[in-house]
């Protein structure tokens, strides 16, 4: 159940960067190594000491400070090279949550996304639930749904409820016949990109919904396909102290690989993108190496694990530079490896969606076991007494 | 006499810049001057390893901004200070000029110690610990001056410089009086991991060994070292990376408390009410009479912003938390964090934990102390583990919900969130 909590304990996103962002400012030994790894683009004449006095100053970040916290996409590459170990990340994130207005530039997706949706938003989820309603299936009925149940097992697709990665997700959980309930839609969202714009109080909100959501449903492990809602769902593992084990679906993937028919179904090289959120800031990278075994190896790139590159997603393409930057990652997979995998269903998407390179193909983990259940039926269908 | 100043700041490092920094953002409308002749202040001191490696220009590690030296309130006079005069509540400069103070912050850090070794004075022996000396290295090693180097201490500073040196290709060696590398930080197993990176980047490190004596040439420069084990190696340069002293004297002679620092209470303030100290030069004297010496950059900064807040007329006095210590470099790519009581003294109560896996390209170790079900202590090398956090984490004595082993929190992948919450 949902503990009432008293107002100075609450779980805010701005306190949180106050302690880990602003105590720490005195750390930064200036020494430049987080701007030299920094991919996006920036002004030549931007300091640490610039972006240091943004921090404690009360004031709106302005001129070349306020370009690169836009550009800036979260992706943490700053973090691993930093000696004291000072969030950078986090600092860029809080210079963003000082500004009052976002450039008209910056995604229809920012100004659309709020805790109550506005007219705009709710006629494109009904547009896409009336299109999709053959596709979504089961899904159909759980989008935005406040009558939750208690379940062990809970799949939370949050707002890539209508991506079709999802509806493998649900294939899957279902050959392996497990018993579990669906939390996604607009309002299920997890607050992850509210917060990687800055805009702290919304993240927030959408933060505790969810936790209230999943308190009802009570679940065990949570699944979940996204890197940021995966985020999310530690993040509310540790401010509430939650029982639940959150798991990517790669995660709960290698858990059941006896149970799932995963065999090598290509000779064509896959290469391995790395999640920023997983592999660097979660150090989970042995796990899509795991799981990529059963499917018959892979090559690894040469940014990878803590040192991969961004999708660059969130930045929500203020950065003019973001094709260029994906064009060069693709280049990278293309240079070792016939198809991209990766186990983020927002670098799926960004690649996939965004960048439609006929010479690459791109696949999400729940592509690939769900082709192999795939494989599995059509063997069964053609052979149906199991015989040889 | 003209009105007094508010706020007297003698040293624009890090302590002296963090403090300036928290008054112009707290003590509204009061003025506040900062007092230092180094005419490269501020920079960021350290992170000078990066200028030795040409990874930054003295441009990008110019610390202040000029909207910083710029703010109406801030006035910064760039001379010496002769005297403090602390019955009259003044300082005098090396032009006489007499300023008046409310309250005053020294914060003027220290010097790198140069040990009494015959020849140390001769051409081709250099200190490194400010912008100017690194300038001078910087300028010698461009100019193909170096071929073989030793330096003298493996701490921080050594190793870092040793490192930086290395990847200019320079043929370097290290001297050290201990068994092990950086001992403030280092266990002998980390410091076992980190010899050997510097052995596979070609740099030898002479532990329990000295250099004895600087030889020089016909026109006194270096030309060689004679070891404490008495062997004569050629050289062309000597840096001496031995720790440093603290610049106590304008403090003695104005008749405050002094021993090696500054004495002060927890609050940061010295014998004399109206006068604190901050950053490198303090030694902080806890309510059990236990003498403290934090000379490390974070800290001072620290230190900075809290003697600033009691420096503040109606504040209420904030203590110095000694407690949450934090040390850090980066050996070879391998990041190294020390946090909290990473060396215990005393072995009651105590769990240890250890992680120590090589993979290609890193080796983490990790070594985690706990005490009644509270992490004391780490030491952590290869990739870093959110130190921020587990700082916290220390600083603040959280303790372990009972839904978490000490098996899981020594593992790759950890939450340490989890832990930061716990009290919640």
């Amino acid at each position: 159940m949902v503990e009432e909590i008293s107002k100075d304990q609450k779980f805010t996103y701005g306190q949180e960067l106050e302690k880990l962002v602003v105590d720490e400012l005195p750390s930064c030994i200036g020494c430049n190594e987080c701007m030299r790894v920094c991919p996006v683009s920036k002004s030549p004449d931007l300091t640490i000491a610039l972006l240091n006095e943004a921090l404690t100053n009360k004031n709106e970040p302005k001129g070349i400070v306020k370009e690169f916290a836009l550009n800036c996409c979260q992706c943490g590459r700053c973090v691993p090279v930093c000696p004291p170990g000072v969030r950078r990340d986090l600092m860029v994130l809080y210079t963003k949550s000082k500004m009052k207005s976002y450039p008209s530039s910056y995604s229809a997706y920012v100004r659309l996304k709020q805790p109550d949706p506005p007219a705009a938003a709710r006629a494109i989820y009904a547009l896409k639930k009336k299109t999709m309603k053959k596709a979504l299936g089961r899904l159909n009925d759980v989008i935005d749904t406040d009558e939750l149940g208690e379940a062990e097992l809970l799949f939370y697709p949050g707002c890539y409820i209508f991506n079709e990665v999802c509806h493998k997700t649900v294939a899957i959980m279902e050959y392996l016949g497990e018993d579990f309930e669906i939390l996604g839609g607009y309002t299920k969202c997890c607050g992850w990109p509210q917060y990687l714009q800055g805009r702290l109080e919304m993240a927030d909100v959408f933060l505790e919904r969810l936790w209230k959501c999943i308190s009802k449903i009570n679940p065990k492990r949570i699944i979940t396909t996204c890197a940021e809602c995966y985020a999310s769902l530690r993040k509310i593992k540790a401010v509430y102290n939650a029982d639940f084990i959150p798991l990517t679906t790669t995660e709960y993937f290698l858990q059941n690989v006896e149970h799932l028919p995963i065999v090598k179904f290509t000779d064509k090289k896959m290469g391995l993108h790395d999640s920023c959120h997983i592999s660097r800031k979660f150090r989970q990278d042995e796990v899509p190496r795991k799981l990529l075994e059963h499917f018959g190896g892979y090559q690894e790139l040469e940014n990878n694990k803590s040192n991969t590159k961004c999708c660059y997603y969130y930045n929500f393409e203020h950065d003019p530079e973001n094709h260029n930057h994906r064009k060069e990652r693709i280049q990278e997979v293309k240079d070792v490896a016939d198809v991209m995998v990766s186990d983020c269903i927002t670098c799926h998407e960004v690649f996939k969606e965004k960048m439609g390179d006929e010479e690459l193909e791109i696949f999400d983990f729940n592509d690939m076991v769900y082709h192999c259940i795939q494989l599995e039926e059509q063997k069964t269908q053609k052979n149906p007494k199991g015989e040889n | 006499m003209g009105k007094p100043i508010d706020y007297l700041i003698v040293g624009a490092g890090q302590a002296g810049i963090h403090a300036a920094q928290t008054l112009l953002k707290q003590a509204n409308k009061s003025n506040i001057t900062i007092v230092d002749d180094d005419p490269d202040s501020f920079y960021y001191r350290a992170a000078l390893k990066y200028m030795v490696k040409k990874r930054v220009g003295e441009q990008e590690l110019n610390g202040a901004t000029e909207s910083f030296f710029k703010n109406k309130r801030i006035d910064k006079i760039a001379q010496k200070v002769s005297a403090i005069k602390p019955s009259d509540n003044s300082v005098i400069l090396g032009d006489n000029t007499e300023l008046h103070y409310n309250k005053l912050l020294i914060a003027t850090g220290g010097h790198s110690f140069i040990p009494p070794i015959p020849g140390n004075d001769i051409k081709g022996v250099y200190p490194q610990r400010t912008l100017e000396d690194t300038r001078r290295i910087c300028d010698l090693a461009d100019n193909g001056k170096f071929k073989k180097c030793f330096v003298l201490g493996a701490g921080v500073l050594g190793t870092e410089l040793a490192e930086s040196l290395a990847e200019r290709r320079v043929d370097v060696e290290i001297f050290s009086n201990h068994k092990i590398m950086v001992p403030r930080m280092l266990d002998s197993r980390a410091s076992e991991i980190i010899v050997e990176l510097y052995k596979k980047n070609g740099v030898k490190i002479h532990f329990e060994e000295s250099i004895s004596k600087i030889l020089e040439d016909e026109n006194n420069n270096v030309r060689g070292i004679e070891t404490t084990k008495g062997e004569i190696i050629d050289c062309d340069g000597v840096f001496i990376c031995t720790g440093m002293r603290r610049n106590i004297e304008l403090a003695k002679n104005a008749g405050l408390n002094v021993e090696r620092g500054i004495i002060t209470n927890k609050y940061l303030q010295t014998s004399d009410p109206n006068i604190f100290a901050a950053g490198d030069v303090v030694e902080i004297v806890d309510d059990n009479q236990f003498h403290h010496f934090i000379d490390l950059w974070g800290p001072a900064g620290d230190m900075g912003k809290i003697a600033a807040k009691n420096m503040m007329e109606d504040s209420k006095p904030e203590p110095y938390d000694i407690g949450a210590f934090h040390a850090y470099t980066i050996f070879w790519k391998h990041n190294c964090h020390v946090l909290g009581d990473f060396a215990p003294k005393d072995l009651t109560g105590i769990e240890t934990l250890i992680y120590d896996k090589k993979s290609s390209t890193t080796h983490n170790y990790y070594k985690i102390h706990f005490k009644d079900n509270r992490i004391i202590g780490i030491i952590s090398l290869g990739e870093a583990r959110d130190p921020i956090i587990l700082q916290h984490i220390i600083k603040e004595k959280l303790p372990i919900p009972p839904n978490i082993s000490k098996e899981e929190i020594i593992e790759r992948g950890f939450d340490y969130e989890r832990i930061l919450y716990s009290k919640r």
